[in-house]
């Protein structure tokens, strides 16, 4: 190659490897629009169609026939019924397909439908959060009022707000909570939701199951779902009172399964 | 400037520290002991697909989840999001405008090979969550199968327990005069699609019963040269009997393992039972009360059989050994208690019970404890339970119209017809399909 072919492609070569860096940095980036959403489970399950023979017309219903007669039977009348014979005959009908079989390919991850800005650097989000909480109580406004601070009072008036407040909230969750009887091991379950709330009675942050999921239970799992929706469904608690707020900031909520199914 | 947020970050942290052991003292414990039973709000728009199979799905999802009474599928005229992906997160917010808790939404794709995909992905609506993300693959006509199989999956994230809906029933489908009555063994999906007969209707077909195991049925077939227990494997259409007895043969059940079959003898107005192990059929005797015993169903165990025995003066319910030992009564309301069967999942015995001029399907513990009725009618008979111990099902009489398929779950609140129109007794359910 001679040296002025070389000076020729120089801008050309650039450009290429430019967009390769840039296809390879953007591989690179967890871009915020492209969030993934985490798949809980992922099977696949094959049914594999029957070899078996299909089952004799006079047998088979179609389901329009079922459907549309006005005093339905499984089958319509055969045109030639059988000779009668002294023993049933096997009839086969659909068969079951063999046992479905686990395929590792699962389904695409789900994108977040809409983009969410980048998260910030830590440091300076904690420095920023920093400049706006400790600046009103310690600079601007002084100590705070005993009834909105965030820290508990011990006197018989800021226990009967907090009572006012537990019965409020467990009468709104008693409302709210759906409950499933039926289902075996129900009632031997008894889930703890911890849930923070602002001075205005709205969540703050997602409710926390507090014992640990425990594996591979689906009646645990199911109910703790529940007692979780039953809490951000009762959100915001706007009856709790604002001047009492130190009194009534956090919560325990126990679901308690076996006292609710008591008498089903 | 650095020094500066290291100092601010400190006095959060101190900050924080002092608050937690704020917050510690003031947490609030809430009992929450009541609450409300109300069939869960879930949206299950038509999955999307280049035919109209995904809507089939959908409505087939649907009607499972309505029928069990624990949701409540929304019209899909209400919807507001109605251009959903699979593969992106659903706008929550239109879904909560509505009053759905629970979204369920897929699609349905067809492979180079022909063979049909189908995606769906179940959503908490309330707190914005996945719960789950599942892929089937089937050929196109097992489009049903995979819809039941979706709905088993919804079904137990939702309640924590299994599904029933990847099911089939086995029934008497019922004909003709009542003095020349038509009884012919028949099958359907649990949801009332693909019914057919198994038997041609030239001999009377009574009391069949699935295999708590496998895809097989045993059943009484009455002619007029007596009466004789038959197996018949649903699979491959292979039909025996099990052979010839002193006596009239009735009542047939499987163990739960499927390796015996538990029946009664009927000789000389004595009634006992007997069991009988498939592979040497060799029998053996449980009971030799002078009485009618009849009606045996084993625990899930399979250590213990309840059955039906009137050696109290009147038809009552037992408990004995799986070797007829250690017989116990358990019932001892007024009434007459017959066909006991004992749950799938072992905790209820479900009968029936005349009493008052009615007659009831009712549930009661294993010792006889807790007895609830669960329906009431001028002629309620024959219970039978789905795989998961949750429902019954049973045939009701009343009108003059002819028994009719019905069921009940086991707090007795949800009670419809099943969706099978015709003229059925004798409901048995299978298990869940493999």
């Amino acid at each position: 190659m001679r040296r002025g072919d070389r000076a020729d492609l120089k801008p050309s070569m650039l450009a290429a490897v430019g967009l390769h860096l840039a296809v390879v940095v953007s591989g690179l980036i967890v871009w915020p629009w492209g969030k993934p959403v985490q798949i809980a489970n992922v099977t696949a399950i094959t049914l594999t169609p029957s070899k078996a023979a299909p089952p004799p017309p006079a047998l088979q219903a179609p389901e329009e026939q079922h459907a549309t007669a006005p005093e339905p039977v499984p089958v319509p009348e055969p045109p030639k019924p059988p000779p009668p014979k002294p023993q049933p005959t096997p009839t086969p009908v659909k068969p079951t397909p063999p046992p479905p079989k686990i395929d590792p390919k699962g389904i695409p991850k789900p994108m977040a439908a809409k983009p969410k800005p980048a998260e910030p650097d830590f440091l300076s989000s904690l420095t920023s959060s920093l400049d706006k909480t400790v600046k009103p109580q310690a600079a601007t406004k002084g100590p705070p009022r005993q009834e909105t601070a965030p820290v508990a009072r011990t006197d018989p008036g800021a226990e009967q707000a907090t009572a006012n407040a537990a019965d409020a909230v467990g009468a709104r969750l008693n409302r709210i909570w759906n409950k499933s009887c039926g289902v075996e091991g129900f009632r031997d379950v008894v889930i703890h939701v911890k849930f923070n709330l602002t001075p205005e009675g709205a969540l703050q942050g997602a409710p926390q199951v507090m014992d640990p999921p425990q594996s591979g239970n689906s009646v645990w799992q199911a109910a703790a779902d529940r007692a979780v929706r039953a809490v951000v469904q009762a959100a915001p608690f706007g009856e709790l009172p604002k001047a009492t707020y130190g009194q009534w900031r956090v919560f325990n909520a126990v679901f308690n399964g076996r006292e609710a199914c008591q008498n089903q | 400037m650095r020094l500066r947020s290291l100092l601010q970050i400190v006095m959060a942290v101190c900050l924080a520290a002092g608050l937690g052991a704020g917050q510690a003292r003031a947490e609030i414990t809430v009992n929450v002991n009541q609450g409300v039973t109300q069939p869960l709000p879930i949206s299950i728009p038509a999955f999307n697909s280049a035919n109209a199979v995904g809507a089939d799905i959908a409505r087939v999802i649907s009607g499972d989840l309505e029928r069990s009474g624990l949701f409540k599928p929304l019209d899909p005229n209400s919807f507001l999001e109605r251009k959903l992906d699979v593969n992106v997160q659903p706008r929550f917010t239109d879904w909560k405008t509505i009053g759905s808790q629970a979204l369920v939404n897929g699609q349905v794709t067809v492979d180079a090979d022909g063979r049909l995909r189908v995606d769906f992905r179940l959503w908490d609506v309330v707190s914005e969550t996945q719960l789950q993300g599942l892929q089937f693959t089937s050929t196109p006509e097992n489009w049903r199968r995979v819809a039941h199989k979706i709905s088993d999956a919804v079904y137990k994230r939702l309640t924590g327990e299994d599904g029933y809906f990847d099911t089939r029933v086995v029934f008497v489908a019922e004909s003709g005069s009542k003095v020349k009555r038509i009884k012919r063994l028949a099958i359907m999906d649990q949801d009332g699609a693909n019914p057919s007969f198994l038997t041609d209707g030239s001999y009377q077909v009574l009391t069949p019963r699935f295999s708590t195991s496998t895809q097989e049925i045993t059943y009484m077939a009455l002619r007029d040269t007596g009466a004789s227990l038959y197996l018949f494997n649903i699979e491959t259409g292979r039909q025996e009997t099990l052979g010839k007895f002193p006596g009239m043969v009735f009542a047939p059940r499987f163990s739960p393992d499927g390796s015996k079959v538990a029946f009664s003898v009927e000789r000389g107005g004595n009634s006992d039972v007997y069991t009988m192990d498939l592979r040497s059929r060799a029998t053996t005797r449980l009971t030799t009360d002078p009485s009618i015993d009849t009606s045996p169903s084993f625990a899930p165990d399979g250590q213990h059989l309840v059955f039906n025995s009137d050696r109290g003066g009147s038809p009552q319910i037992y408990v004995m050994n799986a070797d007829g030992s250690g017989a116990k009564r358990i019932s001892f309301g007024s009434g007459r208690y017959t066909t006991p069967v004992w749950s799938p999942r072992g905790d209820f015995i479900a009968f029936t019970k005349q009493t008052g001029g009615e007659f009831h399907i009712g549930v009661m513990k294993p010792d006889g404890s807790d007895e609830r009725i669960l329906t009431s009618s001028f002629l309620d008979e024959g219970p039978t339970w789905a795989p998961n111990g949750r429902v019954l099902m049973f045939f009701r009489e009343q009108g003059g119209a002819g028994p009719r398929l019905w069921t009940v779950d086991i707090t007795g609140r949800i009670q419809q017809q099943a969706p099978y129109p015709g003229q059925a007794s004798d409901p048995a359910w299978s298990p869940l399909l493999p």
